[in-house]
């Protein structure tokens, strides 16, 4: 949301969406990258330098982005490793990356995921370098007028580190443009969106939730392996709060902007129109996307469907321990029948 | 140090318990952790070809049948994996994964989706598939990428996680062939409807192997029509526990994403309470009332008079509920909305007439109620209570309830926050 307002726009006025599937990619492979390095490093890992500020972010990862798009969207899905060429990188050849191989994978990734394309690549770093459109221009041998989506890995940590509330995404996303001044290509910051499949969400959820820690084995907690499903609400409405608190922070924040307004205060001048032109425009949205989602009585007859469920499951389970009753009465019944008989 | 095992080299921290991303005090909790802790917990991302390779020689799980107790499987192979699945709609997909074993631990790297076209019920590996795997995992190791595959994964779209005969017949022969070798199944729609990813991780028992009878695994709500294949080759296998991880960098980045994130959470509405997921919803009622069917005429003598009294109500009330769904249904249909929907009000139709035949049936015959039950009961042998045929029942409806629930409080939330004119 709040990127959009501080990238300029492009000439060629595409959408891109980003999922984060393509996110977690790079930063598997910037960790699997920096891990194996500190490893071969003779004595690294033994020290407890601070991290994301030593060695970590030396060596850069490549990869393409794959995706599909309309006329208009293009929405970043999926990602693939690639490798540089064996010479590149060497005082004599320019950087390049191994196109055969490249081309490989894409077979490869065309034959489980057909409706995927090449889009793209990315590479990790804070700024577009020299090397950079030599390398972009390698991936135009795969792909039409490519994208080209920088992760800052750094960023990423300061970002949260410094407890940044509103912080955005730590990538940028170019595309290119041959300026006519001196005909060489350049990049143009473009920008992207945040999308996500049903799936997808279920998946980042879930592993949003999880602990970051560092026992490999938990064999303590054998019961982990199946929560209970009143745990599972627990979550969900966990999940929900923090979401709904977030909502929340913002409308404050939308508040507190409107009354520094009304009440004129100093760097709120001169009054930033358009977005009390928005706020408006949402303000008046409101009972209309609300009433869409419950057209009519669907709200209502879902609500009665669910307490329909919850009833007949609250009798099922009513009956299941009226039968136990019944067993176990039965039980003691007939065992003290026996016992009264042998008495006699 | 890179010798040693990770799982020995760092103590384990404290496991603090970390709820969801709320509080700030939670976010300076976990800023701290990832700062302190962020090479032990990229650790895990290390893989050492010789340790492996050693590992691969000794076969520690040779003589054990259960030696590997649990899996952890890494954000970006569970995200992977969930969305392969989803893709594959109602056809099973299968893919392969990618990773190392640590002691008795199977840790998930990456995972990798294979071209085998699944019919309905099964998966099967072809010979096409096998070339695929051997392209792909030379062309990653020439990325620098050396993690063996440890195991397959394939969806069971909407029927849970467990493990069907062909599912086992396929384990036991990789399992043989290919160790350590891992099976894990994901069932997309039900993660869906859950909201949280249904995933089971299995291996099987060598052949002539008896199994210790703990009743070992999770209970799982499996179809009737799916059962029988179910409780032929449960004692074939055991369950692992299974984890999840991400690295320190992970973490950031998904921090990062909630700040756009949570409106989606928002914005999102149950499957249960959509027109796509009126089928499935459908489905899981009729099924426990098959299944409450089933357990009455199961089970015999002590528990007949009570059981038709309650699976009376029951079935009674879930037909009302089918035939209730199949109002909706042809309500969506006429309105256009879903070309299949008529189609599939029909369908139901006949599901619900069919359960609410069954439960009028019974209403004629039950004469008794609960205490007539237990008189009789009285008459039967002492040999200690018999288990419940109802309590699985009870568990799948409770099961289906809670996905009810949590889309009606995802729901009600909505509602009380956008819709200012009914909370008025």
């Amino acid at each position: 949301m709040a990127p959009s307002t501080a990238t300029p726009t492009t000439t060629t006025g595409l959408a891109y969406l980003l999922h984060p599937l393509v996110l977690l990619h790079v930063s598997d492979a910037h960790t699997r990258t920096t891990v194996a390095g500190s490893s071969s490093a003779p004595g690294a890992g033994a020290v407890g330098s601070a991290p994301g500020a030593s060695g970590i972010g030396s060596s850069r990862v490549f990869g393409l982005l794959l995706g599909s798009g309309t006329s208009r969207i293009i929405s970043l899905e999926n990602a693939v490793e690639i490798k540089l060429a064996k010479e590149s990188g060497n005082a004599s050849a320019a950087m390049a990356f191994d196109v055969p191989f490249m081309k490989q994978k894409i077979e490869l990734m065309k034959k489980v995921f057909p409706k995927l394309d090449v889009v793209g690549w990315y590479a990790t770093g804070s700024e577009p370098s020299k090397d950079d459109m030599a390398l972009h221009r390698c991936i135009t041998e795969v792909a039409e007028s490519p994208v080209f989506l920088l992760m800052d890995v750094d960023d990423a940590r300061n970002k949260t580190r410094s407890g940044a509330a509103t912080a955005a995404l730590p990538v940028k996303l170019f595309e290119t443009e041959v300026h006519a001044s001196d005909g060489a290509a350049h990049f143009v910051p473009a920008s992207v969106e945040l999308e996500s499949s049903e799936a997808e969400r279920v998946a980042v959820d879930e592993v949003s939730r999880v602990a970051l820690s560092a026992s490999t084995a938990n064999g303590a907690d054998g019961a982990a392996g199946a929560p209970s499903s009143s745990d599972q609400l627990q979550s969900h409405l966990h999940t929900v709060r923090s979401a709904t608190s977030m909502l929340q922070d913002n409308v404050e924040q939308l508040l507190a902007f409107v009354r520094g307004v009304q009440q004129r205060q100093g760097p709120l001048e001169p009054k930033d129109h358009k977005a009390l032109r928005d706020i408006a425009a949402m303000l008046r949205q409101l009972p209309a996307s609300a009433a869409a989602s419950n057209t009519g009585d669907e709200f209502v007859r879902d609500a009665e469907d669910v307490a329909l469920v919850a009833q007949l499951t609250a009798l099922t389970t009513g009956v299941a321990r009226l039968v136990d009753v019944g067993a176990k009465s039965g039980l003691a019944y007939g065992a003290l029948g026996g016992a009264t008989a042998l008495g006699r | 140090m890179a010798s040693s095992k990770p799982a020995s080299d760092h103590a384990a921290p404290a496991p603090v318990p970390v709820p969801a991303l709320t509080s700030q005090q939670d976010t300076a909790l976990r800023t701290w952790e990832a700062e302190n802790d962020v090479r032990a917990v990229d650790d895990v991302f290390r893989y050492d070809k010789q340790e492996q390779a050693a590992v691969r020689e000794a076969k520690p799980w040779r003589n054990d049948p259960r030696y590997f107790k649990s899996v952890r499987i890494s954000s970006l192979a569970l995200l992977k994996m969930a969305m392969h699945c989803k893709s594959g709609g109602n056809l099973e997909v299968m893919g392969l994964m990618q990773g190392k074993t640590v002691g008795r631990t199977f840790v998930v790297l990456d995972a990798f989706a294979l071209p085998v076209e699944g019919t309905e019920t099964r998966v099967n590996a072809q010979a096409e598939a096998v070339e695929y795997m051997v392209e792909y995992v030379q062309a990653h190791e020439s990325t620098g990428r050396f993690e063996q595959v440890v195991g397959w994964y394939h969806s069971h779209p909407g029927y849970g996680c467990w493990m069907s005969g062909v599912d086992c017949a396929t384990q036991i022969t990789n399992q043989a062939f290919q160790e350590p070798f891992l099976a894990v199944v994901v069932d997309p729609v039900r993660t869906m409807a859950a909201g949280k990813v249904e995933i089971g991780a299995f291996r099987t028992y060598p052949e002539g192997y008896t199994p210790p009878d703990d009743d070992g695994g999770a209970y799982q709500t499996i179809p009737l029509d799916k059962i029988e294949d179910f409780g032929v080759h449960a004692k074939q296998y055991y369950q692992l526990d299974v984890s999840f991880f991400k690295s320190s960098l992970d973490d950031h980045l998904l921090r990062l994403l909630w700040q756009s994130y949570w409106q989606r959470t928002l914005s999102s509405s149950s499957l249960l309470l959509t027109s796509a997921g009126l089928p499935y919803a459908v489905g899981q009622l009729r099924d426990v009332a098959e299944k409450l069917e089933k357990a009455e005429s199961g089970s015999g003598g002590v528990l007949q008079s009570a059981m038709s009294m309650g699976v009376n109500i029951g079935a009674g009330g879930f037909g009302h509920g089918a035939a209730f769904g199949s109002f909706r249904g042809m309500g969506a249909g006429a309105g256009g909305e879903v070309p299949s929907a008529g189609a599939r009000a029909d369908r139901l139709g006949l599901g619900s007439r069919a359960s609410a035949g069954a439960g009028g049936d019974r209403e004629r015959r039950d004469g008794g109620g609960a205490g007539q039950a237990a008189a009789r009961g009285a008459n039967n042998e002492l040999a200690g209570p018999p288990p419940n045929p109802l309590d699985k029942v009870v568990r799948d409806s409770s099961k289906a309830l809670v996905e009810h629930i949590m889309g009606m409080t995802a729901q009600m939330v909505k509602s009380e926050l956008f819709d200012i004119d009914t909370v008025a």
